[in-house]
């Protein structure tokens, strides 16, 4: 459904994407794992043009995005995003939050966008923080709200941005259960986390990413289990 | 009394009676004090007394009269003061009666003359009194405190034209600074540079000057542009609200640009990511927000522009400054006016600063 | 609260308007046509602000006679003296007359009337200081003047002095009861007010000083209006009215 093309990221001097090429398949969990400044946020970010790419292609089903002539707000309506640090609208309640998108981008009513909202809300497990604002929720409540606001969208592919990174420990496994939950139900989702145990579990491929290139990617049990790469051994030992 | 007395001693002696102490000269003459009835002791006592009576009553009385009957003193003392009613000692006794004044009757010589007031300084000068008509006129200064009171409603008057000045710059301000500051953060490069120019200029120049270019520059620009090529003269009001109004602007665009770009760059990734337009995102995510962080620096601006506005003396515009610059040109008191200016301004400032915090203070607590 | 922030920009934009309209005077077409004048109203005794915030002075009382000669309203604008030619220029009024002495320097900008008044400049220094008895004892000393009058032109070409220009008049005798100016120029109808009104001050008359000659001030171009008011001056003249004035002044 996404198929990246030698995908090449500058920042001015700094090369950050040095040439990506992957596919990700309706359905499929991909879970991007790497050290720090190897380009997994910023080939995340690429992914819905929240940074241009500088060469390359994107397309997605079949639409290739990077081409001038593409409306990016249509295009990113259909990839939700979760951050790191939330980014929930602090002006809002966590209800408002979550129809804010669907009122202004699909033209839905206000009743039918709380609807929608309240049913997301109890996925995530959060209905009777409808109306609370976001300081007064804690960091994993409010990724869960984050995670519901995505999902407002009706979106094909549900982007990750080390959602878990910022959490206390505690909070880091109910943001988890509200992913594994998603990935069961068949969303496609494309995760850059440090978490490994979730990475193993959950997902159907693993990437991962040194310096700007994808060094090798394949299913947890190979990644994890038995890697290939001499960089890919290294970096495991390290982290596991 | 000391004057009424030494009268009484002069007349006594002037009159010749005989030499047994100023007691029995002068006036009673019709007691007729005779040799015999001195004799008896308890008649010249009663006498005495009598006489002793009868002669302060003569002396505090002929401090009024008319002088008919005194040798070859006719001085008149003419005392008059701006403003009248001022009361006057004489080498330090009060005097009865108030400015303005005649006094006759004084011997020739060099007196102390005071005149006081209530609410007025006390003025005083050596009078040289010689035979005939003398004048003396005294102009009374007010006490600082009764001069402050007086020129107040003069400074009052400015201070609400300075409000107002304020008050219809900074909402112009407000107007221009909102669309200027935008477009300085909008990714459009022509506004961007248009925007930054404009800031740019009318932060980089001074107040002053700029009110200077627009009174008397303009009119011959605004001439030869619009008119025959005779100057269109600008009446001060008018160049007054205008400068302050486009300076104000270049302010207040400075600080909402700064406003818009305090807001974390995560809050715009999040609304774009949900598809919404760099519109609709600046409309219902960023700006909401950013209303909140400009409100104390747009108070602050209110009340640097309060103080600011003061330079619109320079071109005789009334407001307060230029009407204690007026007073102080008729009344040569400049620590007074200028003190009491300080004061009103004081009185405008404090509780806009006031409200500033108290609006910090709360905003900061609901963020 | 949006139709509220509405009301309150209408009402603003009103008053604006309002004040707009209402400041911008324009002329007055129906009775008589108006004689705008400009004048830096703090030069007592020629122009000034009296207690009841009234314009008073010789130049005053004679632009009202002027004025009435040529049967015209007559419409006073108190301005800075800095500004007061540029604002004539600018068409902000349309004659100066405010004790301005007529030079070539100002002969180069604007037109001037016939003559109507002769001064000299005077010294004023304060009453117990004896270093200075004439124009020559203020080598190296400092004076105080009003910027740009003609006592400023003549203090600041005597050798080695040190000058400190002033807004106003009042300001530069301020100074120098302040004790930071030795010494103040100006006009000696103005000096000898100044000494009269103010405790501590004495005036030194200049013998040989330049005899100047006041003019009313009109803009290059407009000859008509300038010979109007030649002619008004002219009348005056003649039926003894200015001299009347003059001696009603110097005489005080």
């Amino acid at each position: 459904m996404i198929k990246v093309v030698n995908l090449h990221k500058r920042f001015n001097s700094l090369h950050v994407l040095k040439g990506i090429t992957t596919q990700i398949n309706p359905g499929e969990v991909v879970c991007i794992i790497g050290p720090s400044g190897s380009g997994k946020s910023t080939f995340l970010r690429c992914l819905n043009l929240l940074e241009e790419p500088t060469e390359g292609e994107i397309f997605i089903e079949g639409v290739k995005i990077t081409d001038e002539k593409v409306n990016i707000n249509e295009v990113r309506a259909e990839m939700g995003m979760v951050f790191q640090r939330f980014n929930l609208f602090p002006h809002m309640t966590a209800l408002q939050n979550i129809t804010i998108g669907p009122v202004q981008v699909r033209k839905l009513s206000q009743e039918e966008a709380e609807e929608r909202a309240y049913a997301l809300l109890d996925k995530v497990g959060l209905r009777e923080k409808a109306h609370e604002y976001p300081d007064n929720l804690s960091g994993g409540q409010q990724q869960r709200v984050a995670i519901a606001r995505a999902l407002s969208m009706h979106p094909k592919a549900m982007l990750f941005d080390e959602p878990t990174s910022a959490l206390d420990p505690e909070m880091i496994k109910e943001v988890l259960d509200v992913m594994k939950d998603l990935a069961k139900e068949g969303m496609t989702m494309v995760v850059v986390s440090h978490e490994m145990g979730f990475a193993r579990e959950v997902s159907d491929r693993v990437l991962f990413m040194d310096d700007g290139i994808i060094v090798e990617e394949g299913p947890p049990s190979q990644i994890f289990g038995n890697p290939q790469n001499e960089r890919t051994k290294s970096f495991l030992s390290k982290v596991l | 009394m000391t004057t009424s007395l030494s009268v009484c001693t002069y007349d006594a002696r002037a009159a010749g009676e005989d030499d047994t102490g100023y007691r029995f000269a002068g006036r009673e003459k019709t007691k007729g004090v005779s040799m015999k009835q001195m004799k008896h002791s308890r008649t010249f006592i009663v006498t005495l007394i009598m006489a002793g009576i009868f002669l302060l009553a003569a002396c505090s009385g002929q401090a009024q009269e008319t002088a008919g009957d005194t040798a070859g003193t006719d001085t008149v003392l003419i005392i008059t003061s701006n403003p009248e009613g001022a009361e006057v000692f004489i080498n330090g006794e009060p005097y009865d009666g108030v400015t303005p004044l005649t006094i006759r009757g004084l011997s020739p010589g060099r007196y102390l003359v005071e005149v006081a007031k209530a609410r007025y300084r006390k003025e005083s000068r050596y009078v040289e009194v010689k035979p005939g008509e003398n004048m003396v006129r005294f102009s009374l200064a007010e006490t600082s405190l009764y001069y402050l009171w007086k020129i107040a409603p003069l400074l009052l008057l400015g201070a609400v034209m300075t409000l107002f000045l304020t008050i219809i710059s900074v909402f112009n301000g407000i107007v221009i600074g909102t669309f200027a500051g935008m477009a300085r953060v909008v990714p459009f490069r022509l506004l961007n540079v248009i925007a930054g120019a404009y800031v740019n200029f009318f932060r980089g120049t001074p107040l002053l000057v700029q009110i200077f270019m627009i009174h008397f520059g303009l009119p011959p620009v605004l001439g030869s542009l619009f008119g025959d090529g005779t100057p269109i003269p600008l009446n001060p009001f008018l160049s007054a609200l205008s400068a302050l109004s486009i300076n104000s602007g270049a302010y207040v665009a400075e600080i909402i640009r700064a406003g818009i770009q305090s807001i974390d760059r995560g809050q715009m990734e999040a609304a774009r990511s949900l598809g919404m337009s760099y519109w609709q995102a600046m409309r219902h995510i960023i700006l909401p927000q950013a209303v909140k962080r400009v409100i104390p620096p747009l108070g602050n601006e209110f009340i640097a522009m309060l103080k600011d506005s003061s330079l619109v003396s320079v071109i005789g515009m009334e407001e307060l400054v230029r009407k204690a610059q007026v007073i102080v040109t008729r009344t040569y008191r400049p620590t007074e006016t200028w003190l009491g200016v300080g004061l009103v301004f004081l009185m405008m400032t404090l509780p806009f600063t006031k409200i500033v915090t108290e609006l910090e203070r709360r905003l900061k607590t609901s963020d | 609260m949006k139709r509220s922030y509405l009301y309150l920009i209408i009402v603003l934009l009103v008053v604006v308007a309002l004040v707009i309209v209402f400041t911008n005077k324009p002329q007055q077409e129906a009775a008589r046509p108006v004689l705008r004048v400009g004048t830096d109203a703090a030069y007592e005794p020629f122009e000034y602000i009296d207690e009841d915030g009234n314009f008073a002075g010789f130049d005053i009382e004679l632009i009202t006679m002027i004025a009435e000669e040529m049967g015209r309203e007559l419409e006073l604008q108190n301005v800075q003296w800095d500004g007061i030619i540029p604002g004539l220029m600018n068409g902000n009024y349309d004659c100066l007359i405010s004790a301005m002495t007529i030079t070539e320097e100002r002969m180069k900008q604007i037109n001037f009337s016939d003559p109507y008044f002769t001064i000299k400049q005077a010294i004023v220094v304060r009453e117990d200081d004896y270093s200075i008895t004439g124009p020559a004892d203020l080598a190296g000393k400092t004076i105080a003047v009003q910027n740009g009058t003609t006592g400023d032109l003549y203090a600041s070409q005597i050798e080695g002095v040190r000058m400190k220009r002033f807004d106003t008049n009042p300001q530069a005798i301020q100074e120098l009861l302040n004790k930071n100016a030795d010494a103040a120029v100006m006009d000696d109808l103005v000096a000898y007010q100044a000494i009269a009104k103010m405790k501590g001050l004495r005036m030194i008359e200049i013998a040989d000083a330049e005899v100047e000659n006041y003019g009313i001030g009109v803009k290059k171009g407009n000859d008509e209006l300038l010979a109007e008011i030649n002619k008004a001056l002219a009348t005056l003249r003649e039926n003894g009215k200015l001299d009347a004035l003059i001696e009603k002044y110097r005489s005080m």
